[in-house]
């Protein structure tokens, strides 16, 4: 039960998260829609190359998919980074299940458009932060925040 | 059942062929035989562990062939169809949170699993795949066995015809090398519920037919009787009731709808809770897994293949 409320509250939290800086941070220039996302280092930057070049490689849509796909990630960044009384992400499991439900309740359904870029970006959380269902410490809460950054990097890269 | 085409597979069940049949013996003797002969007795760790979720293990199948789920039956060997896809499924599955791709090498083949039916009719019981996978056989995959028996193809002539004589003991043999560790009796939905979540595929023979449209969510309702073996290769358990996908074996026999977490392969389609206990209830629904009994296994996953 208490799983279930900290999903839908996780959920709940991630749309609105995602939809209200939607509107506030992409904004249109030279008619093209721009998404601000951090920096990552170049050693992060080599890693996800291929989700990079599978956005590139994929549909057309790339343009506004990679955009939204980037707001996502930096703002599930966000909600892993909420540590103390605001922790609503505790252990991997947490990060699967936020993610999974996400994706689905803004319905993005882009299954088949970007070739393996699912894959892709499954494994490379997976080498930042393992695939064992495990709590959190703060090393590893650093490590998922800085993963969701870099996936959000590697889609608005993916989306130019 | 000469070759026939998704439609005419459909008809010929509706119109009561039986591809799977009984066998109280050979029930009775997996039973006796099986260190753990029913799924609870072997899964005391993975209790309860895919409430709430969606289970999507198929996705490890489709990672290693995307065709997978293609290969149509030709003849009445369903049950065959309906255990290879499930073992693959569990075999995907450990490969996949391994990482050792190389160790997937094909799908697996299903002429010999038909072949050692027992007689020379068509059909098959569940039980009898269970037991050839896990104890008197094996499991073999799509490719050439040299001097044994080329599997690299689909050819239902083969596992047709070895049914009355029995298999030749090379392809015995070749399929001794790698068996099924564990096969499993599953009698509940939350038994089925808790195989998938951790990486087991199941298959399952019962009485049960379903409409050819699924609705805008994927789902097809009941409809009719097929004496069928099917796979189940995935559970949604994240709304009111637990619901399956059916993986089917006569190829892109049904069309409709997709649920909200993706699209679901050709000619699958996704059951009712309710459905899906009167067909455990039916006694024919066997997990395999290739470790001592059910251990907990993350499915190798991060959330990002339920929708990109």
């Amino acid at each position: 039960m208490k799983d279930k409320l900290l999903l839908a509250v996780a959920g709940v939290l991630v749309v609105f998260a995602v939809f209200k800086p939607y509107l506030e941070n992409i904004t249109v220039v030279d008619n093209k829609p721009t998404v601000v996302v951090e920096e990552i280092s170049e050693d992060q930057k080599k890693l996800v190359q291929d989700i990079v070049d599978a956005v590139k490689n994929g549909s057309e849509d790339r343009v506004v998919d990679g955009k939204h796909l980037a707001s996502l990630y930096t703002n599930l960044a966000k909600l892993i980074e909420l540590d103390n009384e605001d922790k609503l992400i505790e252990s991997t499991s947490d990060i699967a299940q936020a993610n999974s439900l996400s994706g689905r309740l803004l319905k993005l359904d882009l299954n088949g458009k970007y070739d393996g870029v699912g894959k892709l970006s499954s494994d490379y959380v997976k080498s930042q932060i393992g695939s064992d269902d495990v709590n959190l410490d703060d090393e590893l809460r650093a490590k998922a925040v800085e993963a969701f950054k870099s996936l959000a990097w590697a889609f608005n890269e993916g989306s130019k | 059942m000469a070759r026939m085409s998704p439609e005419e597979l459909y008809n010929n069940y509706k119109n009561g062929f039986s591809g799977c049949l009984w066998e109280q013996h050979v029930f009775d003797h997996l039973l006796e035989t099986s260190k753990y002969a029913y799924f609870k007795d072997g899964a005391k760790k993975i209790t309860d562990s895919g409430k709430g979720k969606l289970s999507t293990p198929f996705k490890s199948v489709l990672n290693f062939d995307k065709k997978a789920y293609t290969e149509r039956q030709t003849t009445g060997d369903c049950v065959s169809h309906a255990t290879r896809n499930a073992v693959d499924l569990s075999r995907a599955v450990e490969i996949d949170i391994k990482g050792e791709k190389e160790s997937w090498v094909a799908r697996g083949a299903t002429e010999a699993i038909y072949g050692a039916r027992g007689h020379s009719g068509q059909g098959m019981s569940c039980s009898r795949a269970a037991q050839f996978v896990s104890q008197n056989g094996g499991v073999l995959v799509r490719k050439n066995y040299a001097g044994i028996a080329d599997f690299s193809k689909y050819n239902s002539k083969m596992g047709a015809s070895w049914g009355g004589r029995g298999l030749p003991d090379k392809v015995i043999d070749a399929a001794n090398d790698h068996q099924i560790k564990t096969t499993s009796l599953i009698r509940t939905v939350e038994e089925a519920r808790d195989a998938l979540a951790n990486g087991y595929g199941i298959s399952v023979c019962s009485g049960y037919g379903f409409s050819n449209r699924r609705d805008s969510k994927g789902i097809a309702r009941k409809s009719g009787s097929w004496a069928h073996a099917m796979a189940w290769v995935a559970c949604d358990d994240t709304g009111k009731e637990p619901l399956f996908l059916v993986q089917n074996s006569w190829g892109k026999w049904n069309d409709g709808g997709h649920p909200e977490w993706g699209p679901i392969p050709d000619g699958s389609f996704l059951i009712r809770a309710s459905d899906a206990a009167g067909m455990l209830k039916q006694n024919g629904a066997y997990a395999f897994s290739e470790f001592n009994g059910f251990p907990p296994q993350k499915l190798p996953d991060y959330g990002f293949e339920d929708y990109l």
